[in-house]
């Protein structure tokens, strides 16, 4: 059985759009027309994710999600506001609730997909469990680097093996190779002008289709801090590019 | 105090059925008002709060309110389930149109709440303010050929 998402709002409309959205996905997509069925339901069913609206009869979404955060056994719970109000007074009275995100309506399935994406797990209906890839199996690599050499040296190092490396040079390009097949695991330069591999990185761990990946860091051996900082965002671990290395 | 009402309502409305939609309704001029003896559904939202207050409404044909709830929901016409799902579409559209003026008024401090959305349907109604209220009458027309009218009641009274 996959996640539950419980969606909260008044509108059978926005509760029949959100359930149309995850049909795909292997989960199960709860339903209830206000806070007090809200609270109720995620009691009896205790949801992985909340999607709570605001203007709601009975009682509203900041009154729904008060309660939510007060009770031991609810307030883990992940809430993603979906509601038609973006000011900043609204913004700022919810934030402070502890809401882990906030989409305002009108919005497109795929917001709602991809910011869900980024709370729990979201599987395509269908998909067998994957089957964990040994050494010797055929496994594609995906190096982005703006230095055509390092990427060519890598493929050098890895000729021997069943593996495939495929290089591109910038983030954007990275994307665009991953939308079309996902690659098995990911090498990101650290040296990416502006940021680039933190913020591929980022990209990357914000969409459900590579969520997953196995993305590893490239930088020089003396550039401590981006290693640092790679161990905290999550990368699965930091490697010096090829080039220092030999040196 | 909100001088340019109609270019927050023409702009809330053109982003929810972009994004809503996906798909680009026009402006027409102001006065080609909707023409009434068929089936219309009007969905209205209100917003009051300290320093203002007031309703927008939304109608349309029935037919072209029914090809709403199809695109928004993904749906072919024969799998409509009676025109109680018609008016929760309705309804939601003028909450989010409403809800994005909102956003714009209390960006710029004017604080109000939104009431829930409703419904009226008929053959031959029409929408009018009573004293000390402005009116604002805006009209679109979708890519194929349906208008859609939006009118907007304020209190206290606008500049013009």
């Amino acid at each position: 059985m996959g996640p539950k998402i419980l969606s909260v709002d008044d509108s059978k409309t926005i509760r029949l759009i959100i359930a149309k959205a995850f049909k795909s996905f292997d989960c199960e997509v709860l339903e209830a027309a206000n806070g007090v069925e809200g609270l109720a339901i995620a009691t009896k069913e205790k949801p992985d994710i909340i999607i709570l609206d605001l203007t709601m009869p009975i009682m509203d979404g900041y009154e729904t999600l008060t309660k939510l955060k007060s009770d031991p056994d609810l307030k883990s719970i992940p809430v993603i506001m979906l509601t038609a109000e973006s000011g900043k007074e609204n913004v700022l009275r919810i934030a402070k609730q502890g809401v882990r995100d906030y989409l305002v309506k009108p919005f497109k399935e795929e917001m709602i997909i991809e910011r869900v994406g980024r709370v729990i797990d979201l599987k395509p209906k269908g998909t067998t469990p994957v089957k964990q890839k040994r050494f010797d199996d055929p496994i594609k690599v995906l190096v982005v680097d703006d230095k055509p050499a390092i990427t060519e040296q890598i493929k050098t190092g890895m000729a021997d093996t069943t593996w495939t490396v495929v290089g591109v040079a910038q983030g954007g390009e990275a994307l665009d190779t991953c939308a079309l097949a996902v690659p098995d695991a990911i090498l990101i330069s650290l040296t990416l002008p502006e940021n680039g591999g933190f913020n591929l990185f980022q990209l990357l761990r914000a969409s459900t289709k590579t969520k997953s990946v196995p993305v590893f860091a490239m930088c020089v051996k003396t550039a401590v801090d981006d290693q640092v900082k790679a161990q905290q965002m999550g990368f699965t671990s930091s490697s010096p590019s090829p080039s220092t290395s030999t040196t | 105090m909100i001088d340019d009402l109609d270019d927050m309502v023409q702009s809330a409305v053109t982003e929810v059925f972009s994004t809503m939609l996906n798909t680009k309704i026009q402006v027409e001029p102001p006065g080609a008002a909707i023409a009434n003896g068929e089936p219309h559904v009007a969905g209205s939202v209100g917003f009051s709060g300290g320093s203002v207050c007031g309703v927008v409404y939304l109608y349309c044909s029935a037919v072209f309110a029914r090809r709403i709830t199809c695109n928004l929901l993904g749906l072919q016409d024969n799998e409509i389930e009676g025109d109680e799902m018609v008016n929760d579409a309705v309804g939601e559209m003028a909450n989010m149109v409403v809800g994005q003026l909102k956003s714009r008024l209390c960006d710029r401090g004017i604080t109000c709440v939104l009431t829930v959305p409703s419904i009226v349907r008929g053959t031959n109604f029409t929408i009018e303010a009573v004293s000390s209220t402005s009116r604002r009458l805006l009209a679109f027309r979708s890519q194929d050929n349906q208008q859609l009218v939006v009118e907007a009641l304020v209190k206290p009274p606008l500049s013009n």
